[in-house]
């Protein structure tokens, strides 16, 4: 039994096809079996709404009069990097305001969600003076529809799985995997878990470069494999990672996007991140992708790893399953453990089902990967400070 | 059921054995929640308070020239900021921040509150406020 995503496309176009979320085809194929479920249903979609800190805008301002070739460039006071083609520039989420002075911490990703509110932003550049960019400094009022682009462009998103945090130390540390207590009092987790768009296709059979996708709102795509891209990590039978493995790069158009799907984040005493809504298709190719889709939280595994160890190498736990995760609580070391994620769930459902009604609908269609992702891949690292290669 | 209260102290009003006075003139059951106090300084004290006669105790209470509001009045979750992210639920002690097993929401119980303020620095969204 198979299809192809071309089959698919047909469908969807006479508005014939047939798609449901990841929570959803577990409860089909429990009731249908495997076969008659792949002969009615032709894509799962999942999703996800997590903090992701690798993310950012590419912007194009619009020139000023006379030209400026922009160097240090400010938004709303949060450096933008400005080291590329006149008034180009990168704006990184995690990027921190140079003064702010109110209370909290302010960044890039609170000038991305001004941006996608509509609201006004002071922009502040100043320029290399040259024959053909006179312009010293200028200031301006923008908004996202008085500049030329605002390319989303994510360069590490939407991981493959993601340990579980706990803290083993005397003292309650602050991490982007929120607030954890000492003496393991609490564990924070951060997929989705049977929703996760990567644990669903475990070995990206359907999943490359230049696959269609909901980003913020709007339709995206993936733009490469993801940085720190790992492949070679331990594997349960079902594929699924027990690490962080696969991440995912991603582009869309921030003017399509959604304030409801792209939201700030402060994490105390770290910094500025910023949450994404990602959904991902995952068209039935054949029995082997169904089963995949078909992983529920219990057979989704993740490593329990103490964060208060300030080393690369960190000390681990043991293994836990999503569906323990999602309960509350779980035990560690015969002790009772709160449990909490950093991600929202019911942001993933609305996200699935909206992708899920893209599709029913005609307005989405599949695209097929025009470069698969690289295998059999590993993590280097800098390692301590002052090596070399020498050494 | 008994309910939580926060009592805010001014500098006089540490002098007097308050909750001393609470058990023994009008018979309450009281539970010390948190108590920051310091002979000749303002404090404050959150207090659980059972008994039939809570009106009346509140009402010496307030008498003593100390503030009193229920802690179910501090907290707050400003639900459009809220993303349901969940950050919250890991610092909360006293199961004030749940998760809802079926919808996978926040919700907030505030009379569980104990004002500790952990949730508003753990939220990713500043969407929870106490006022204390």
């Amino acid at each position: 039994m198979k299809k192809t995503i071309q089959e698919i496309n047909e469908k969807i176009l006479s508005g014939k096809a047939v798609a449901v979320t990841a929570e959803e085809i577990i409860d089909l194929v429990d009731k249908d079996g495997l076969e008659k479920t792949f002969e009615k249903v032709d894509v799962v979609t999942t999703g996800t709404f997590s903090p992701m800190c690798s993310t950012g805008v590419f912007l194009n301002f619009g020139h000023n009069d006379p030209p400026i070739k922009m160097n240090k460039t400010t938004l709303n006071g949060v450096p933008a990097y400005a080291g590329l083609a006149a008034v180009d520039a990168y704006l990184g989420a995690g990027e921190l305001a140079e003064d702010y002075h109110g209370d909290d911490m302010y960044g890039g990703a609170h000038v991305i969600e001004a941006l996608l509110k509509g609201e006004e932003i002071d922009l502040f550049a100043t320029g290399a003076v040259t024959d053909c960019y006179p312009a010293r400094e200028c200031s301006h009022k923008v908004t996202l529809d008085s500049i030329n682009e605002a390319i989303m462009f994510n360069p590490r998103n939407c991981y493959q799985n993601y340990a579980a945090a706990v803290n083993g130390s005397d003292k309650t540390i602050y991490t982007y995997m929120g607030i954890l207590y000492p003496k393991f009092k609490n564990m924070n987790y951060a997929t989705s878990g049977q929703l996760s768009p990567l644990l669903n296709d475990p070995t990206y059979r359907t999943i490359g470069v230049g696959t269609k996708i909901f980003l913020g709102g709007a339709q995206g795509h993936i733009a490469w494999n993801g940085t720190q891209f790992k492949t070679n990590v331990e594997r349960l039978e079902n594929g699924i990672p027990v690490a962080p493995a696969a991440t995912l790069s991603l582009i869309g158009d921030l003017k399509e996007m959604s304030a409801e799907y792209i939201q700030s984040a402060v994490f105390e005493r770290y910094g500025v991140s910023i949450f994404v809504g990602m959904g991902l298709p995952i068209p039935l190719l054949d029995l082997d992708i169904l089963k995949n889709v078909c992983v529920r939280d219990e057979e989704i595994f993740t490593t329990i790893v103490d964060y208060s160890v300030p080393n690369l190498e960190k000390p681990t736990y043991g293994r836990i399953d999503y569906k323990s995760l999602k309960s509350g609580s779980v035990e560690l070391n015969g002790k009772k453990v709160r449990t909490a994620p950093m991600s929202s769930i019911p942001k993933a459902r609305k996200i699935a089902q909206t992708l899920k009604e893209w599709i029913m609908a005609g307005e989405f269609t599949l695209v097929e990967p025009v470069r698969m992702f690289p295998e059999n891949t590993s993590l280097n690292s800098l390692g301590a400070s002052g090596g070399g290669k020498d050494e | 059921m008994s309910k939580k209260y926060i009592l805010n102290f001014h500098q006089k009003a540490t002098e007097k054995p308050i909750t001393y006075l609470l058990v023994k003139n009008f018979d309450i059951k009281i539970n010390i929640i948190s108590a920051k106090i310091e002979a000749g300084e303002a404090g404050t004290l959150i207090l659980e308070m059972n008994g039939k006669r809570l009106d009346e105790a509140i009402a010496f209470i307030k008498a003593e020239g100390v503030d009193i509001h229920r802690m179910s009045e501090e907290i707050e979750l400003d639900r459009d900021l809220c993303v349901d992210c969940g950050a919250c639920t890991a610092v909360c002690p006293v199961g004030a921040l749940t998760i809802n097993h079926r919808t996978a929401e926040v919700e907030l119980k505030p009379d569980l509150c104990v004002a500790c303020g952990m949730c508003v620095k753990a939220c990713p969204r500043r969407a929870i406020s106490l006022s204390i």
